[in-house]
């Protein structure tokens, strides 16, 4: 039982972590909402354009509710610290605008840039309440400041309309991210805009990630068995009892059907033999051998929060047999073995009531250390980062059925889409899988990695991370020229799953070598087909990877195209196979070893990648019974 | 015409090969006995399983430039039929021809398939060959079906640019499909078998003149009471009663056990206890004239030795050991275990010696120990996520401080008096420790590591730096022999490299590491510099490779790391040759990486 509930932990965290490649808050489920209600949300919208007056007097209200809020949470630490944490997300200063005609957009844009910063605390919900109002503030601004707000309400107004009719016919990216903005710029303006986002979001915000774990496969990894020897003493009815006691138990993973959470139901289930107890009470001494049975339980429940652990139960049944007795005399021996055999039920009674009390107390004790640590670990390492960047899963559903443990998420912000599409079913025989869709990609790494440089080390350690090999053209030494590139502020990363194949894009907006800088939008892209391999996942390149550079006629750019080439055809390369991720033999990580590759689909937006357990290997070690 | 022509070719080529094999029938007893490079002996029944149609016996010699000429076309020859039912089996019958040159020339020429070194060339003999290269094909009963050149494209006194005929390819195939054999013999050129030993006059050596100081300096560093060596090599009688033993494991290079081999343009190994030629010759001519005691007042000074459980380092400062004991089971496979020793150094310390020494020397496969920061000190170090942690992927974190493995004599490391190494403060010690449970119960080991500190920083901080083949990185093929990985490493600044030191494990076969240089425009590898070949590798001696002279790389310069598995049922060390191997911790799983201990170019502090 030692360590039992760490591993668990480690791979439902594991799966969750992958899992927020894709993730998101509940997103309603939109399909059956009739196209109606978002062309009567786009003429209400039209009908009443934002008043530029009410939509700032509204934020700044928002603002000031919110800085107050702050205030108040921040008091429950030290003066001192309060005084540090205000002055650090500028809450006087946005007072201080607050307090003016006119607010200074620029100073409110730049205190505005520390709430994204990955800054322990800034994740708590009084700071995030904050972030969302100053924004919604900013956007009221400049509304409020535009030459003639009513044109400019109405040209986005179009735009919109003319966005989403191409979404419908030709979804794009172009598209989805337009349709995004433009929501976002009207929801904080007016009632009607915030409907008419709604209205939005609700058709084409669709989860953009699923994956699904199987009981089996979960009994792969963590079921175990328990074996353990001990010496015991305990007091039962007034007599000291010591002896032996042999353990032989399972401890069993099963999913208990639970839609609006994930529940496992954690199992240990054996036997303690004590096959020679003495029971000494002044001079008689008992002799006798004992049997318990152990059921114990304990569910778990896993939410977007976290774990939470119900107490467990137990129920076990002693039995015991007297061989002998010893006593001063015989009479005493006759009348000891007499009261013996009259109180083995009550001793049987108290036994088990003792071991119910031992199980349950061990499962306790070990679920929650452990569950404790992955808590702590799933708080602060991933949900707190993610909440810092606003790169949370909106949606980050759990559910459980008698077979399988089941994630639906959905990842987007405020100025994105989600799927428009619902995801593929992935089959019950799969033990381990999930979809992406594009949108997934593309808002995660557009949250995360706007704007970010990222320098040559990072491009090598990402390849080493999935294939095990630096590649050589990514080498770095002292005799080779440093570079970077800065990640495009929008769509950073783009992906496509169609037609059996994937494309991948990488956007830059400045590319630097030794000291020198190019400031124009790079792309890079290369077209996969994913393959299915022995060791899993292969991607094969299609041609060769395409460099587009903007303002690319310059005579300089035939030598950047060359270095790019260089450097990310080993990025890209023409057969990329995920040898980094490969778990290696034996011990129990070997385990994975066992899952065999068996869906690997690019379609219609999404890639879908599910592994197989060997039904004939794995049977025997996963035969959990209800 | 073209017709009796044929017949008549036929027929010549039968009388040429002579009727039947003098192979066929003979007992195994009696039957040729061949040694592997591992020096474990066979006969030609045990390389023919039961489903294989037959073998090709290839004839070569270690210093015949033709027979070199062929062996890219032997490796082509043995991809193409070996699979199907006919593999082929090189056999070095020269009488010169030891087992360390035949592993050495299979480990340059990169042999695709089984070397076999032709014990007083019987085989050759029986199979009447005369030449290296000389192929010889035989059917599943041992029967002669072919026996010649390999085809007509390299000859002793010229050349073609390719062959026009493939004798032993169109015989092969012939074989297969149950036809006829059309030329059964074509005369093959090249070098003649040298089957004459040289008379060479046995140099009159005595033991207490000769020998004792031999033994001394090779031997009797484990070949002593209470250390390692199966036997003592002390006396006079110790050496003489194991004389015959000793000629075979001599000639064979086995012993002292030393398989690496230092490209001499980077100088000399350090430490190696490689007996030079006149030393072997001197040691074989004493054993080959009956082995002569010689006058005792002849004889070298004792040598005085620390005892072998005394620390070889000298005193040491301070002594780790794991907190608590570790009870290992009677049986099992059991994962690497990890214990963490908090040191609480509040600065950095920095040591000139390190020591490790297993509690229990019979279940401790190795002892790694690793620095790791101890402001994670709530951290588990258990299992493979442990691995991870320490190793990185491929070794790019590892912070390894010193280790134990099984037959590495030079475990006590004293560094120079400018190097030592540093434990930065806040680090804690954490031992990695292999146990191999030997089915006795109850043992409980608690390893130790002892250190001598250095009085203050040192000019050079010595570092070291682990390149591992990825998790995912090969997989190695049921039966397999010569199963090829490689893995390319480089040092991100200009760096002296100390030691070297390879690591396989059961199935590890060869190794090579090589400076190598590419055509910028094509990648294309246009020069290879060898450093290190270790043609035999044994994974009972892992062998640390200190260089006398330190190696000078600049930064960003490529090093080629090549090593062979052998996964065939040939290999003595391999637990299951129908085995798929992976990567893994257990010594029936496979590794591949080396490990380099080295210092930056640059002086410390400049």
């Amino acid at each position: 039982m030692r360590h039992l509930f760490l591993p668990a932990a480690f791979v439902l965290l594991g799966l969750s972590v992958r899992l927020t490649l894709s993730a998101e808050e509940a997103s309603p489920r939109t399909d059956d909402r009739p196209p109606q209600a978002l062309a009567d949300a786009l003429s209400r919208a039209a009908a009443r354009p934002a008043d530029p007056q009410a939509a700032l007097a509204r934020a700044r209200s928002g603002l000031g509710t919110h800085i107050d809020q702050l205030d108040q949470f921040l008091s429950q630490s030290t003066p001192q610290e309060r005084q540090q944490w205000f002055a650090f997300l500028g809450a006087p200063t946005i007072r201080d605008e607050l307090a003016k005609p006119q607010v200074d957009v620029i100073a409110l844009r730049e205190i505005q840039r520390r709430y994204f910063q990955n800054q322990s605390g800034l994740e708590l919900p009084a700071v995030v309440a904050v972030r969302s109002s100053l924004t919604d503030l900013l956007t009221a601004a400049d509304y409020a400041s535009a030459d003639s707000p009513a044109e400019q309400y109405r040209q986005k107004l179009a735009e919109l309309e003319e966005s989403l009719a191409q979404l419908d016919a030709n979804p794009s990216d172009d598209a989805a991210q337009h349709v995004g903005q433009v929501v976002a710029w009207l929801a904080p303006l007016s009632n009607e805009g915030a409907a008419l986002a709604t209205a939005v979001r609700t058709r084409y915000c669709r989860s953009n990630g699923t994956a699904q774990v199987s009981q089996r496969f979960i009994n792969l990894m963590l079921a175990q068995a328990v074996a353990e020897q001990r010496f015991i003493t305990e007091m039962i009815l007034g007599s000291r009892t010591t002896g032996f006691a042999q353990t032989q138990a399972q401890v069993l993973f099963g999913t208990v059907p639970d839609q609006g959470r994930g529940t496992l139901e954690v199992r240990l289930e054996g036997r303690t033999d004590c096959p020679a107890n003495v029971a000494q009470r002044g001079r008689i001494s008992i002799f006798s051998s004992a049997q318990t049975s152990i059921r114990a339980s304990k569910q778990v429940h896993i939410s977007d929060l976290g774990l939470a652990l119900a107490p467990a139960t137990a129920a076990c049944a002693t039995s015991v047999r007297i061989s002998d007795v010893e006593a001063g005399s015989r009479l005493i021996q006759r009348l000891a073995l007499r009261r013996a055999n009259q109180l083995a039920p009550q001793a049987e009674q108290a036994a088990s009531r003792k071991a119910e009390t031992e199980a349950s107390g061990k499962l306790d004790q070990e679920a929650n250390a452990a569950l404790g640590q992955m808590n702590k670990f799933f708080r602060e390492q991933f949900r707190a980062p993610l909440i810092r960047r606003g790169a949370l899963p909106t949606q980050l559903s759990f559910s459980t059925d008698d077979q399988h443990l089941r994630l639906v998420m959905a990842q987007y912000n405020s100025v994105q889409l989600g799927a428009t599409t619902d995801p593929p079913q992935l089959p019950a025989e799969i033990d381990l899988g999930g979809a992406i869709h594009e949108s997934l990609v593309r808002n995660f790494c557009e949250t995360l990695l706007q704007g970010v440089a990222i320098e040559d080390r990072a491009w090598q350690e990402l390849m080493i991370l999935l294939t095990g090999d630096s590649p050589r053209p990514l080498w770095v030494h002292d005799r080779a020229e440093r570079w970077s590139v800065t990640m495009a502020r929008q769509r950073p990363v783009v992906v496509q799953f169609a037609d059996k194949r994937m494309a991948l894009t990488f956007r830059f907006d400045r590319v630097t070598r030794g000291g020198r800088h190019h400031d124009s939008l790079v792309e890079i892209e290369a077209r996969f087909t994913p393959q299915i391999t022995a060791d899993g996942p292969a991607f094969t390149r299609q041609g060769d990877v395409q460099i587009r550079i903007a303002e690319g006629n310059s005579p300089d750019h035939g030598e950047l195209r060359t270095f790019l080439a260089r450097k990310f055809g080993a990025v890209l390369p023409p057969e990329l196979h995920l040898s980094g991720l490969v778990p290696p033999a034996g011990a129990s990580l070997g385990k994975l070893r066992q899952l065999e590759l068996t869906e690997l689909t690019s379609d219609r937006g999404w890639l879908t990648i599910g592994y197989r357990l060997d039904s004939g290997r794995i049977a025997s070690r996963t035969d959990v019974r209800r | 015409m073209r017709l009796a022509l044929s017949a008549l070719l036929v027929l010549l080529s039968a009388a040429a090969l002579r009727a039947g094999s003098p192979l066929a029938n003979l007992p195994l007893s009696q039957q040729p006995r061949l040694k592997t490079i591992y020096s474990s002996i066979h006969v030609l029944d045990e390389f023919l399983q039961d489903e294989q149609r037959g073998i090709v016996l290839v004839f070569l010699g270690t210093e015949c430039p033709v027979a070199r000429q062929y062996v890219p076309r032997l490796n082509e020859l043995h991809r193409e039929f070996g699979p199907r039912g006919i593999p082929l089996v090189a056999v070095f019958s020269d009488v010169g021809a030891d087992v360390f040159s035949i592993a050495t020339y299979a480990e340059e020429q990169d042999l695709a398939f089984p070397s076999v070194k032709d014990i007083d060339h019987r085989l050759a003999d029986l199979l009447e060959v005369q030449t290296t290269p000389e192929v010889v094909l035989l059917d599943a009963k041992l029967e002669k079906k072919y026996q010649g050149a390999i085809d007509n494209q390299f000859q002793r006194h010229g050349r073609r640019a390719a062959a026009s005929e493939n004798y032993l390819a169109e015989a092969t195939s012939a074989l297969l499909a149950d036809q006829p054999i059309e030329r059964a013999y074509m005369t093959p050129s090249g070098c003649p078998l040298e089957r004459t030993a040289p008379k060479r006059h046995l140099r009159e050596t005595t033991f207490h003149k000769d020998i004792a100081p031999l033994v001394q300096k090779h031997c009797q560093e484990c070949h002593r009471s209470g250390d390692v060596g199966p036997f003592e090599l002390v006396s006079y009688d110790d050496v003489a009663l194991n004389s015959q033993k000793i000629r075979e494991v001599v000639a064979d290079r086995r012993m002292p056990p030393w398989h690496g081999v230092l490209n001499p343009e980077f100088g000399a190994l350090a430490h190696s206890r490689q007996l030079a030629p006149d030393e072997v010759a001197a040691l074989l001519d004493w054993i080959d004239s009956g082995s002569p005691e010689g006058d005792p007042a002849d004889a070298p000074p004792a040598v005085e030795r620390p005892a072998p459980q005394a620390w070889q380092i000298g005193k040491p400062d301070f002594v780790y050991r794991m907190p608590e004991p570790f009870r290992v089971p009677k049986s099992g496979t059991l994962e690497y275990q990890f214990f963490r020793v908090p040191l609480g150094l509040k600065e950095d310390r920095w040591f000139r010696a390190v020591e490790i020494k297993p509690g229990k020397a019979e279940v401790v496969h190795h002892v790694t120990l690793h620095m790791a920061p101890s402001t994670a000190g709530d951290q588990r170090f258990d299992g493979l996520a442990t691995m991870a942690q320490l190793y990185g992927i491929n070794g790019e974190r590892a912070q390894v401080l010193s280790d134990y493995v099984p037959g590495d004599v030079d475990n006590a490391k004293t560094y120079p008096d400018d190097q030592a190494v540093m434990i930065p403060k806040n680090s804690d010690l954490i031992f990695e420790v292999h146990y191999t449970p030997n089915g006795r119960s109850d043992i409980r080991d608690q390893s130790m590591a002892a250190f001598v500190w250095a009085d203050a920083p040192p000019q050079h901080q010595v570092l070291t730096k682990i390149f591992r083949k990825a998790i995912g990185g090969f997989r190695i093929p049921p039966h397999e022999s010569h199963y090829r990985s490689e893995d390319t490493y480089y040092f991100e600044h200009d760096v002296e490299i100390d030691s070297i030191r390879p690591h396989f494990h059961l199935r590890g076969k060869s190794y090579r590491l090589e400076i190598i240089e590419r055509d910028p425009k094509t990648d294309e590898i246009v020069s290879r510099t060898p450093i290190l070949t270790v043609p035999i590798y044994d994974p009972a001696w892992q062998r640390t490779y200190e260089l006398a002279t330190p190696l000078r790389l600049a930064a960003g310069t490529e090093l080629l790391a090549t090593g062979h598995f052998d996964n065939s049922r040939f290999n003595p060390n391999n637990p299951d040759p129908s085995a798929t191997v992976l990567w893994g911790q257990q010594m029936t799983d496979e590794m591949f990486s080396t490990r380099f201990r080295y210092r930056l170019a640059t002086r410390t502090g400049q």
